[in-house]
């Protein structure tokens, strides 16, 4: 019942904003907001097609739900704080994407962590292997440092660096730090995706 | 940890979905229960040594 009503209400106000946002023309936001909502509850609405009935919200449940929800807000306080540092540091011509895809991508890379992040918690961690688990961290921490390496070589190039001979340097660094994200990128998604996807050992009865 | 669920649960012969829906739990969580891959809450750990009917230290064995 609590389950159910926790849906409805989700439902109903996820509806709500999505109208208010479309009658704004905030089309962005509205989809992202759509996107958020399915990756959130896609447990509920597969029980719902498959089973006709929600799934029981259990204690394991409810630990990866808390979890999840803790990384996403980490994440959603480093994002915000990592934007403000941005806009008040990055000149207006360089970098200063519109408001309303900034907030709808926000929302969607939200959602979508919280996804990740519960699956993580919900399937993939009680069947990692020790190494394979050190090197999801290790894949994870590399993709982490190179995007900032990357990020701080584009938009601060000029504070970094204090003449034109630094030039090799920087281009190896911004190419060197490219490679490394999407090499940690890819290694994460192979071992979560291999892990997810391997057929479950608990299909026997 | 170690569990001996599974050998209850045949004995009574019990599905993992069965179990799982009269203990109010999710089939996934009884699975990792059985691999001793998850550590119950001691309410979760009562109602399944209570519908198998068994002692909650022959059904869990914690390695020391």
């Amino acid at each position: 019942m609590k389950n159910k009503t926790v849906f409805l209400f989700v439902l109903i106000t996820s509806v709500i904003i999505i109208a208010v946002l479309i009658v704004a023309e905030i089309y962005y936001a509205a989809i992202a907001l759509f996107i958020a909502w399915l990756t959130i509850n896609y447990r509920e609405i597969w029980s719902l097609i498959r089973y006709r009935k929600l799934l029981p919200v259990d204690e394991r449940m409810r630990e990866s739900m808390s979890k999840a929800l803790r990384n996403s807000f980490i994440l959603f306080g480093m994002v915000t704080i990592f934007t403000i540092f941005t806009y008040a540091t990055v000149p207006p011509d360089l970098l200063r994407p519109d408001l309303e895809v900034y907030l709808a991508a926000l929302l969607a890379f939200i959602g979508i962590l919280y996804m990740l992040s519960y699956l993580y918690y919900d399937r993939i961690e009680a069947n990692l292997g020790r190494k394979e688990s050190r090197f999801l961290k290790i894949a994870l921490l590399a993709g982490g440092i190179s995007f900032l390496v990357f990020f701080f070589n584009t938009f601060y190039a000029g504070s970094i660096y204090p003449s034109m001979g630094w030039l090799a340097f920087h281009r190896a660094m911004l190419i060197g730090s490219a490679l490394i994200f999407v090499i940690g990128v890819i290694s994460c998604l192979a071992i979560f995706l291999k892990t997810l996807l391997s057929k479950p050992k608990y299909l026997s009865s | 940890m170690k569990t001996h669920i599974k050998e209850y649960r045949a004995k009574h012969g019990l599905t993992q979905e069965k179990l799982a829906e009269l203990v109010g739990v999710r089939r996934e969580t009884i699975v990792f229960l059985e691999q001793g891959k998850y550590n119950p809450s001691l309410k979760l750990a009562y109602n399944i040594s209570k519908i198998l009917n068994a002692p909650i230290e022959e059904l869990f064995i914690f390695d020391e």
